[in-house]
């Protein structure tokens, strides 16, 4: 017989001369991003991690069953009734970012296989769109379990179609990076930052904590998932080689770091306030940020730098965000629960914030400050004092509330540009904003919107309403019920 | 977690379970006299060596004891770090610069 490296070259190469139309309508620059790279040039891709479509499709069997029946010989275990609120809470959380712009991700990678010059990168993309298909499905399904449970888990299928502000920054991303970039740019902000590097955080640091807090279903799904992406993120690898090679080497640096910072934003608020905050202490595996070390700063800046790249120009502010960002960031998402479609931990009894501490120092000075006055708040029954009365300032970039280290570096920089004033959570927002202004320059965050009158009324009830809150579900409300706000310290455990 | 570790580590990250265990022996066959570090998390180990990680389907066959197809390796794989290679019969982890 065959063996697969004697016809795969062959089979998967199907390049052909057209004659009715030019090469450059049949791959138009916008779609393309050719560069003016040739055809022959292109054809030299060499997709690193072949497969057939026969072996995918027995993989992929292999793979559905496999959680498949893990889901069904749990059923009757009933994690949920004995889970942590905050596990709850991550649950929730993930399935309503991630399920749906699942299928956004398939027409991403329908747009490789289309406009892809190289046959190797269309045939790897093919299966990408398969595996993407697989993902929004698998998710959604996992996810319809609790809709009897929780009405809040409804979002898992209705969440990228409201304007919930948590929406609207996680699809801004998506229409950014993966929908209306050339394909060559978009292989390298999605295949090759966004899933080589930060879907492991989310798709194997949480399964760890996921196998930890008893949800062996939801552990097995993860990774069954990230096992796709391992292979289809290394559609970005032969593109960046080949711009490299091609002298574009700034032209990829750029994109890279793009998607990078816009990846780390994103990833703080999805991975970053779970692991630290929602999961019970004793079911972590470590900090978010020593996952972050292991998976980014370590496994994904090494691949980088082999490949010929250089850590992104704004590395320092990068490496303090891993002290700060999120932390702001589960301040800031957990006073505005009622905008959520989840109920947040808050994370902060004493013996977290002991873990907190040890893991962050200095946390207890800065953070612990402003959580000091919140759990007094609640221990004394404020607890409307416990939801802040204004809006917050958004960032014209990522779309998330500006934060910052309380005293320290909250900064709102802000730029006029035709006559708009924009706000950035960042100097790299900012640097990102000026590569390209026309392509942010006219989005509305939400509080834009509220500003412009395009809410209505114009109240706390009607920007919820606005956002889906109390139409799809109620909003969030703190998970545990305050019960950390008067808990006291036992005998600290130290995590592993 | 990390200490400090030589910068040039490669090698898969595989799920917990049988297949983890075979891989590490086969990792041990498949490159003799190179040092296998292997670290555990409650859902996936992280197999590395230094520079370069080979891992062939026949020993994992033997340690499986059952018929293996290399690219079976990827149900268990969610992640590796350091660029891949892969063909009928074998599986490659490597980077191209060591630092």
């Amino acid at each position: 017989m065959l063996e697969r490296s004697d016809w795969y070259d062959l089979a998967r190469d199907t390049n052909w001369t057209p004659k009715y139309v030019p090469e450059e309508e049949l791959f138009p620059e916008d779609y393309a991003g050719s560069r003016g790279i040739p055809e022959h040039i292109w054809a030299t891709y060499d997709e690193p991690y072949k497969v057939t479509y026969r072996e995918y499709v027995g993989m992929q069997r292999e793979k559905d069953s496999g959680a498949y029946s893990v889901k069904a010989a749990l059923e009757r275990m009933d994690m949920y009734t004995s889970a942590d609120p905050g596990w709850i809470a991550t649950l929730k959380e993930h399935y309503g970012a991630v399920s749906v712009v699942e299928y956004n991700a398939a027409l991403q990678n329908a747009r490789l296989l289309r406009f892809g010059r190289a046959g190797g990168m269309r045939n790897m993309a093919t299966f990408g769109m398969l595996d993407e298909v697989r993902h929004g499905q698998i998710q959604l399904y996992f996810a319809h379990e609790y809709v009897a449970k929780d009405r809040q888990f409804d979002w898992a299928h209705r969440s990228m179609n409201t304007n919930n502000w948590v929406t609207l920054a996680a699809r801004r991303f998506f229409d950014d990076l993966m929908m209306t970039r050339n394909v060559i740019d978009t292989s390298l902000a999605m295949n090759f930052s966004f899933e080589t590097g930060f879907t492991n955080l989310q798709f194997i640091g949480l399964a760890s904590d996921a196998t930890h807090a008893g949800d062996f279903k939801f552990a097995k799904l993860i990774q069954s998932i990230q096992s796709d992406e391992a292979r289809h993120a290394q559609i970005g690898t032969p593109t960046l080689k080949i711009l490299i090679e091609q002298g574009k080497k700034a032209d990829a640096q750029r994109m890279v770091d793009i998607s990078f910072w816009r990846s780390s934003r994103l990833f703080a608020i999805l991975t970053g306030i779970p692991m630290d905050y929602y999961l019970p202490l004793d079911k972590r595996e470590g900090s978010f940020k020593e996952f972050m070390q292991e998976w980014i700063v370590t496994q994904f800046t090494r691949s980088l730098e082999d490949l010929g790249l250089e850590k992104p120009w704004y590395w320092d502010i990068f490496m303090r965000d891993l002290d700060e960002h999120h932390h702001g960031q589960q301040l800031g998402t957990w006073s505005w629960r009622p905008t959520l479609w989840w109920s947040p931990a808050a994370g902060v009894s004493p013996d977290e914030r002991d873990w907190l501490e040890e893991k962050y120092p200095g946390w207890n000075d800065t953070f612990g400050k402003c959580w000091d006055v919140i759990t007094e708040n609640a221990r004394t029954g404020r607890f409307e004092k416990t939801v802040p009365g204004t809006l917050p300032v958004i960032c014209n970039v990522s779309q998330n509330p500006i934060v910052g280290t309380p005293g320290k570096t909250l900064q709102d920089r802000q730029l006029t540009y035709n006559g708009r004033k924009y706000h950035f959570g960042s100097e790299v927002d900012q640097w990102i904003f000026e590569q390209d202004p026309q392509r942010y320059a006219r989005h509305q965050s939400l509080v834009d919107r509220f500003l412009s009158g395009s809410i209505e009324p114009a109240n706390l009830e009607g920007v919820l309403a606005y956002m889906g809150l109390g139409v799809i579900s109620d909003g969030g409300q703190d998970a545990h019920d305050f019960s950390w706000a008067t808990a006291k310290t036992t005998k600290t455990v130290k995590a592993a | 977690m990390a200490t400090v570790k030589s910068r040039n580590l490669v090698g898969p990250v595989i799920q917990a379970g049988e297949m983890a265990e075979a891989i590490v022996e086969a990792a041990q066959d498949d490159n003799p006299g190179k040092e296998v570090l292997v670290s555990s998390r409650a859902s996936y180990i992280r197999i590395e060596l230094e520079g370069e990680c080979i891992l062939r389907r026949e020993t994992i066959q033997s340690k499986l004891g059952r018929p293996f197809q290399m690219n079976e390796i990827e149900l268990n794989m969610p992640s590796f770090a350091g660029q891949v290679e892969t063909s009928d019969d074998s599986i490659r982890f490597y980077y191209e610069h060591a630092l």
